[in-house]
């Protein structure tokens, strides 16, 4: 199978299920009790989407993505905007890498 | 004067930002991955153009480096996709005021960062108008990235491109942080869903850890919610069942 056909293939099941919701929302109403769970479900995904994925920043140390968390964490504690917060992250990453390396 | 769609139009702009600059490391890093593949620049562009997707484009070109196979590729992708079939009902639900073809394109712009990025946001703001001009400017991040990684191939390390993976996961505690700050609570659905990853990833593909702890997560997390909300209700001031979370999650 050629390469350009594995990629038609892989961004027709990427998009099924972006698009499927688009469908069957109107079909069906949601129950206060669904409604809910959505309201739950960006803290669940978020949690879910950081740990432990954020460990493998630096694939043989960690520390280094769990430090970068920490900085993370630190700069939205006291309020900067969230631009800020990547950067500094990102900075702490890159400065922390030049030191164990 | 600007119309009031160009400016929620701007205004999704804005707030796609910090998408942009955890977008373009990434896609940077794909593209430099893909190259050293294989690929050809034409189809390292025309997956990112195509999918719009960073974990299963990084998985199918380190597939593709062990001798996958294509339909195994395929497989993998609708496997790590799944989630966002949870993710674009959420984003659906909040886009309620758009016709069904509009809606078929703005789903494309569902990833883990813009439905992330709407769920924090205030409902005034949560519109078609909005969330276009989010996509687009993750859209555009994340092509452009691939091609800035065509042009740099040569001179930046793969390791130095991924070791900037952390700018997502800064931006998605960037997100979270207001709402633990206003309700602890928060932190008890956030530490459950991470539990009950773990847990279910010892079982299964971490995929379908991701998907099944989502919405584990998200369903034990609107009874804690609830609780709470009944035991404020004896103080007779709520206005309905969410409208402790949607508070924190809006203001």
């Amino acid at each position: 199978m050629p390469i350009v056909l594995m990629i038609l293939g892989m961004s027709v099941v990427t998009y099924i299920p972006r698009a499927l919701p688009a469908f069957l929302l109107d079909k069906i109403s949601i129950s206060p009790k669904i409604e809910g769970i959505l309201y739950a479900i960006p803290y669940a995904a978020l949690g879910v989407l950081i740990f432990p994925g954020i460990l493998s920043v630096d694939q043989s140390n960690p520390i280094v993505g769990l430090a970068g968390g920490g900085i993370a964490i630190v700069l939205s504690y006291f309020k900067l905007n969230i631009t800020y917060v990547i950067i500094g992250a990102v900075l702490g990453v890159i400065v922390m890498k030049m030191f164990l390396l | 004067m600007m119309s009031k769609h160009s400016m929620m139009i701007l205004k999704g702009i804005k707030k796609g930002v910090p998408i942009m600059i955890g977008f373009i490391p990434i896609s940077t890093a794909f593209a430099v991955i893909a190259l050293q593949t294989g690929l050809s620049p034409l189809e390292t562009v025309l997956m990112s153009v195509m999918l719009l997707a960073g974990a299963s484009q990084l998985m199918a070109v380190n597939m593709l480096a062990i001798g996958a196979g294509n339909i195994e590729i395929i497989a993998a992708t609708f496997i790590i996709n799944i989630r966002h079939l949870i993710m674009s009902t959420y984003v659906m639900n909040k886009l309620k005021d758009v016709s069904k073809p509009l809606k078929l394109i703005l789903a494309f712009g569902v990833t883990d960062e813009t439905f992330a990025m709407l769920s924090v946001e205030e409902p005034e703001n949560c519109n078609s108008y909005f969330f276009a001009g989010m996509a687009a400017v993750t859209y555009g991040a994340w092509v452009l990235g691939t091609m800035l990684g065509i042009l740099l191939n040569t001179f930046i390390p793969a390791s130095i491109c991924s070791s900037m993976s952390i700018a997502l996961y800064a931006m998605f505690i960037g997100l979270i942080m207001p709402s633990v700050q206003k309700n602890h609570k928060v932190l008890y659905i956030i530490g459950i869903s991470i539990v009950l990853n773990i847990v279910l990833g010892m079982f299964l593909t971490s995929s379908w850890a991701v998907v099944l702890s989502t919405l584990l997560g998200g369903i034990i997390g609107s009874k804690i919610v609830r609780r709470e909300k009944q035991d404020e209700r004896s103080n007779a001031d709520c206005t309905n069942d969410f409208g402790d979370v949607r508070s924190n999650l809006h203001s």
